[in-house]
């Protein structure tokens, strides 16, 4: 295993944070199923990609893809409807360029937990989503990979 | 219970069908309005047989057509009704499958004015709501529609109008009403014509008659209104003049305790049924909201067995609806509709599409499109017309909305 530390700092300056919280079997938040270092590199093509699409904003999405494939990055808190989670959210809450992330439950907490309509699209033209699979994340419905 | 099946190929995400034409959002970024009451006049009629035409037109242009009283008293007639189902056999047989280039002089294309992808749609007079996860934005349906207008910032995941309000559920936002009318203590301003309903989460809403329902999953509510109507000057109508909530209900605790179990999947309900999926039966309670006292408004009429009916014991319920010609359940594999002629004597009375759906809806609300199901799949939209509710007892019906 590759120890990481805490937070990582990217070439341009950008500041991601590992959370705690969504790491230590706290049952109130969804959990990252992905080791930290997928986790970091499912921030670097999400910010990547959402700063080309929806410009410079403070929330930005990701995705963990294996072999051409989306593929779950973590698991819902137990009440929630859905089980396993496959949309990251990544948060700039204090608007310096310090980022951190969690797996996004987008049933349980819609619309805070969906992604921009640009991004789920661009992943539906890539083929990562189904186009079902888009409509169930924007409709708040369950759904499968 | 096999419906008449007209089928239109191309790459769709989202479908309504309202006043005589067909919209159609296209996943290129697109939205096609079809003539549709003229292309089922001429076009299709062109492909099948004069003896057809009639059915023809009361199976797509106007569901409406056989409820009528009149032919109630002709459906006694078992004569009547075995040429009816002959021609409704006959028609079934057709194949009604279509490409856009034969909608040519039918249809208009222009570029989707609304978000897109978005979370739902749904017209009401004249006018095109289409809701996201960021905002509720309106059109007037006219030939250009250039630009919409966003009406609301929040998030927004399925809505239902009825009585001159779109209901707004808004995820962990609970419900909100659009009010459309602009002349009440609640919205005399353009800010206050949303106003929440209903706090505890929501992604489904719809009407029981002029009651608001909302649920998710298996948590629901119906909400009950108390108003007051004033004539105003000069204006023969009275207009609204306050809309405030008299009476809520949970819906879970409607049905009786053996009912309620911790495996319930899904509480769904529109106008006279509210239902409660679990993970075996449809559990159904008829609302009565005109008898006076609260708890006779609402009984429990009867069950069914769903899992049954379709091809996997496992997969779990996603979403849920009713019209007047049977329940729809959306899995995770297909989706099931169980006929208002289903019983325990007409068991095959239901129709399982074997295949994920991108996108279905129903129009329960509409004049002349009621008996549609419109499902949308990879390379095409079925358009799905069910016959088999006309010449049903509505009052009694388990299955179905009653008209």
């Amino acid at each position: 295993m590759v120890a990481i530390n805490k937070e990582e700092t990217l070439t341009d300056g950008t500041k991601y944070i590992f959370y705690p919280p969504h790491r230590n079997g706290n049952p109130k938040k969804s959990q990252w199923t992905i080791s930290q270092l997928e986790e970091l590199d499912c921030f670097k093509t999400g910010y990547k990609l959402c700063l080309s699409i929806i410009g410079k904003v403070y929330i930005y999405w990701g995705v963990h893809v294996n072999n051409g494939s989306i593929t779950h990055l973590g698991d819902a808190i137990n009440n929630s409807q859905s089980k396993e989670l496959f949309i990251a959210k990544f948060v700039d809450s204090t608007k310096r360029n310090e980022w951190h992330g969690y797996p996004a439950d987008h049933v349980n907490n819609y619309p805070q937990d969906v992604p921009d309509e640009h991004v789920l699209k661009h992943w539906n033209s890539k083929g990562l989503i189904r186009t079902a699979a888009m409509r169930k994340i924007l409709g708040g419905k369950k759904c499968n990979l | 219970m096999q419906p008449i099946t007209i089928r239109i190929e191309g790459n769709f995400y989202d479908s309504q069908i309202y006043a005589g034409y067909l919209h159609l959002w296209t996943l290129e970024g697109d939205l096609i309005t079809i003539k549709w009451d003229e292309f089922i006049a001429n076009l299709v009629s062109s492909k099948i047989q004069e003896s057809l035409r009639f059915i023809a037109y009361a199976a797509f242009v106007d569901s409406n057509f056989f409820y009528r009283k009149e032919w109630q008293l002709l459906f006694l007639d078992e004569e009547f009704k075995r040429l009816f189902l002959t021609r409704l056999n006959q028609l079934k047989d057709v194949g009604l499958t279509f490409s856009l280039d034969d909608f040519s002089g039918y249809y208009i294309k222009r570029k989707n004015p609304f978000i897109f992808p978005h979370a739902d749609s749904l017209i009401y007079y004249n006018t095109m709501y289409v809701c996201s996860r960021s905002g509720v934005y309106v059109s007037r349906l006219n030939s250009k529609m250039k630009r919409a207008n966003k009406i609301w910032d929040g998030g927004v995941v399925n809505m239902s109008a009825s009585k001159k309000i779109v209901a707004l559920a808004a995820g962990q936002d609970g419900v909100h009403e659009y009010y459309l009318w602009d002349d009440t203590k609640v919205a005399r301003t353009k800010k206050d014509r949303v106003k929440k309903q209903i706090d505890e989460p929501a992604n489904f809403v719809n009407w029981m008659y002029g009651s608001l329902f909302s649920s998710f999953y298996s948590q629901g509510h119906i909400v009950q209104f108390k108003s007051e109507k004033k004539k105003h000057k000069n204006k023969e109508k009275k207009r609204k003049l306050y809309h405030e909530v008299d009476e809520k209900y949970s819906a879970p605790e409607l049905f009786s305790d053996n009912l309620q179990s911790s495996s319930t999947q899904l509480i769904w309900g529109i106008h006279d049924k509210l239902c409660s999926a679990n993970d075996e039966f449809i559990n159904v309670v008829k609302y009565a909201p005109q008898v006076l006292n609260n708890t006779e408004q609402f009984n429990e009429i009867g069950k069914l067995q769903w899992r049954n009916l379709t091809s996997n014991s496992e997969s779990e319920i996603i979403g849920a609806s009713s019209g007047y010609f049977g329940y729809i359940i959306e899995t995770d594999e297909g989706l099931l509709i169980i006929g208002s002629d289903y019983d325990k004597e007409n068991s095959k009375a239901y129709l399982w599409l074997d295949e994920e759906p991108i996108n279905w809806r129903l129009f329960a609300n509409s004049k002349n499109y009621t008996n549609q199901l419109h499902v949308i799949y990879e390379n095409n939209i079925s358009i799905f017309s069910f016959n088999q509710d006309y010449y049903l007892n509505q009052a009694t019906k388990l299955v179905g909305l009653s008209k």
